[in-house]
């Protein structure tokens, strides 16, 4: 157990690890939030919002390069003091506990919608959250070999919409730039949380073994983000036109429905199998990175221990809010907010620890 | 020490095991259950306010015959349920049906023309809304009741939803006939900004099921029927790279048909504060036969006043169904909103089916000949 939490994880791995944390539920609706204010020009909204990962990663970047042995946690201490710096850490964590939740019971109702409508959903929901658990249990090694595994299902995934290319009018996402700049950022704010999760990369980057390539590695995977989300906003627009994305609740899948392929009758199943994987991988990552912040508040359980303490806990959340009209609008109060908390938390750390001169050689 | 492992893992995975099984619901044998073929939607007034809906389901049966059960012969039953709600006629079908029915295979969606009339909100919102439903179905309108439709024998066909579903899926090789015409095609056409949705009409005659036009709708309603041939000239100026045949004829002896494959292009602008429109159609094609012209093959004079011959006929077709877009359609079924809606700005409360009925609507077309096939019968020009 010890040693699952001082091994190392390749750069590339932390790209997995931080893509993997991204990419969940939030994007299934992500046109949907955009184009409510945007309008066509949704999709530039999601490129502006991607400021925000870049921001986080060129604070983790200043911090790696300055105190690299150290994760946020533990300077949130020894900037803020033990209390106080505790206390942040637990509202970080939550962070991550709200990701967990919203994904585990969005990919819930999803499945029951769509595939999984003979299971009651709380039993679903028991399962999804169980799969998380079980892989935060194993320990940062092999979740990180999951990462990595799954990141290719998710480039797989990805690739599917792109069918919609042959079928849309591009006359959808005309007229360009007609939204005002104001409406423009506006709903670049509503990206925020499938942006969300990214702040992983925080607690991991003292384990990651080849440092030089942290940044290079980690610009790259916030650049697949940007790319991956603006594009599959762009497709939606391209393909449905806003009017209809209105008229769905998970817009991103009216494009994959409509894929005909010779033998299989329905291209659901296969859509939903692919995308349930991607999302496992997503609640695995959120609720170890709960664990592992507990962790470094209770030294004395081991992760093991508390992955299995917290399990009752995130289904009991989870199913708080196991249909959709709670789930969104429970989002929508906290997520702007929890985002506020992340830039300023962050970014006061990291100022502190540019103020304190040489920190590396004060410690020392 | 591995003993007792096992000891532990074993309930586990019972009791795991009968968590998850227990209490499932929807879940039957393949006996049980009856394939939908296609759907259908008729209404009846019977005030005229108020209608009641009832929604006939074409379902498969699969028979052994003479009691072998190797040889399954597939045949198809109509089950139709009726109610005041679209909701209800699930429940009235089931009390008339020993089996559940399963959504998921329909081959088509066909709607009544009194059913269209009333409006397709009821339908397409139920629709819409169960996620189980095949989104590659084809969608038609029917003259008469759907039931009808989708109980009417042809032959070779376990039930009229396969041949239904043939029938519209290559239609589009002829006759300028749009491609997209599946039920997802409807989704992001109804109730989308500067576009009317443009529906295939079927009707019976005789023995056949035919196609026989457009259903033309406005606002979610269907306002008007469009005959064959003025269907033709719609979809070509409705859609870009349909096919379809032009001929110039003589008599009937004497024509000539050119098998064309269409490009269009739409421009809008402002003139004096009204919208307009110009439709650039370009029409490649080869020749298929003819029988009128002379020498168009060799002559270069001749293939151009030729092909200027056939845009005149294309353009005098095309503006006689503008003129009675205008006058007897009254709705945009062109769809040319959409292209001053991406020009002027959306979601901005404009009524783009009286602008368009409103603006003035040019059309340009160009012909080109790519092929003369491999030769040709016409009479040479020596024996004049």
């Amino acid at each position: 157990m010890q040693n699952s939490s001082e091994s190392k994880i390749t750069s590339y791995q932390l790209l997995c690890i931080l893509t993997g944390t991204a990419i969940g539920i939030g994007l299934m609706d992500l046109p949907n939030q955009v184009t409510e204010i945007a309008k066509q020009n949704g999709w530039v909204s999601v490129i502006i919002g991607g400021i925000y990962p870049l921001y986080i990663v060129y604070i983790a970047d200043i911090l790696q390069n300055k105190f690299p042995d150290e994760n946020i946690l533990q300077l949130s201490r020894k900037f803020l003091g033990k209390v106080f710096g505790n206390l942040l850490n637990l509202l970080f964590m939550f962070n991550f506990i709200l990701y967990t939740t919203t994904v585990a019971s969005g990919l819930t109702i999803l499945l029951s919608t769509f595939i999984m409508y003979f299971m009651s959903p709380i039993k679903l929901l028991v399962f999804i959250v169980s799969l998380g658990a079980i892989s935060s249990y194993s320990g940062l090694r092999p979740l990180a070999n999951i990462n990595e595994l799954i990141f290719v299902f998710t480039i797989v995934v990805a690739l599917i919409p792109l069918v919609a290319l042959g079928r849309g009018k591009l006359l959808n996402v005309l007229p360009l730039f007609d939204s005002s700049v104001e409406s423009l950022f506006k709903a670049s704010v509503e990206s925020c949380f499938s942006y969300g999760g990214i702040e992983i990369i925080f607690l991991f980057y003292p384990l990651v073994s080849d440092r030089e390539k942290f940044k290079s590695y980690m610009l790259k995977g916030v650049l697949f983000l940007i790319i991956l989300y603006s594009s599959l906003t762009f497709l939606t627009i391209y393909y449905c036109g806003i009017d209809l994305i209105k008229k769905s609740f998970w817009s991103i899948l009216i494009a994959t429905k409509s894929i005909e392929i010779p033998i299989i009758n329905n291209f659901r199943f296969i859509f939903m199998f692919l995308w349930s994987i991607v999302n496992f991988k997503t609640i695995s990552n959120s609720y170890f990175a709960s664990v592992f912040i507990l962790k470094d508040m209770f030294k004395k359980l081991s992760i093991k221990k508390l992955s299995v303490i917290l399990f009752p806990f995130i289904v009991l959340m989870s199913s708080n809010y196991i249909n959709e009209e709670a789930r969104r609008t429970f989002l929508k109060f906290i997520v702007p907010k929890y985002t506020l908390f992340n830039i300023v938390f962050l970014t006061v750390i990291c100022l502190i620890g540019l103020l304190k001169k040489d920190g590396l050689n004060e410690e020392k | 020490m591995k003993k007792n492992k096992f000891l532990i893992i074993i309930p586990l995975l019972v009791i795991i095991f009968s968590f998850f099984i227990t209490g499932i619901k929807n879940s039957d044998i393949v006996e049980n259950m009856e394939i939908v073929a296609g759907l259908g939607s008729d209404v009846e007034y019977k005030t005229p306010g108020s209608v009641s809906y009832s929604i006939p389901l074409s379902t498969y049966i699969f028979r052994g015959i003479s009691g072998d059960d190797e040889n399954v012969k597939v045949s198809s039953t109509v089950r139709k349920g009726v109610g005041k709600t679209l909701g209800q006629t699930r429940e009235n079908r089931q009390s008339k049906a020993d089996k559940k029915t399963i959504l998921g295979f329909e081959k088509v969606y066909i709607v009544s023309e009194s059913s269209a009339a009333y409006g397709l909100e009821p339908i397409v919102d139920i629709l819409f809304k169960n996620p189980q439903l095949n989104d590659t179905g084809y969608f038609a309108i029917c003259r008469g009741k759907a039931e009808d439709m989708l109980s009417h024998k042809v032959e070779g066909y376990p039930s009229s939803s396969d041949f239904i579903e043939g029938l519209l899926k290559n239609e589009f090789n002829y006759s300028f006939f749009p491609k997209n015409i599946k039920i997802t095609d409807l989704y992001t056409s109804l109730y989308v900004e500067g576009t009317n949705p443009v529906v295939p009409y079927i009707e019976t005659n005789g023995d056949n099921i035919e196609v026989s036009g457009m259903a033309l709708f406005k606002n979610g309603k269907m306002v008007a029927k469009s005959n064959f041939d003025d269907s033709k000239w719609l979809n070509l100026m409705r859609d870009n790279k349909v096919c379809g045949i032009v001929s110039l004829q003589k008599d009937s002896r004497n024509y000539a048909d050119l098998y064309a494959n269409s490009f269009r292009k739409v421009n809008v602008d402002k003139i004096h504060g009204k919208l307009h429109f110009t439709i650039n159609l370009k029409l490649k094609g080869s020749v298929i036969t003819n029988t009128y012209f002379k020498d168009i093959s060799k002559n270069e004079s001749a293939k151009r006043a030729f092909e200027e011959k056939i845009g005149e006929k294309v353009h005098r077709n095309c503006c006689s169904v503008i003129n009675k877009m205008k006058t007897e359609y009254k709705t945009d079924c062109l769809g040319l909103g959409k292209y001053a809606a991406a020009k002027y700005g959306r979601w901005s409360n404009v009524d783009w089916d009286k602008e368009v009925l409103d603006s003035s609507i040019d059309v340009n077309v160009k012909v080109s000949i790519e092929n003369w096939g491999r030769g040709s019968f016409e009479k040479n020009s020596r024996e004049q």
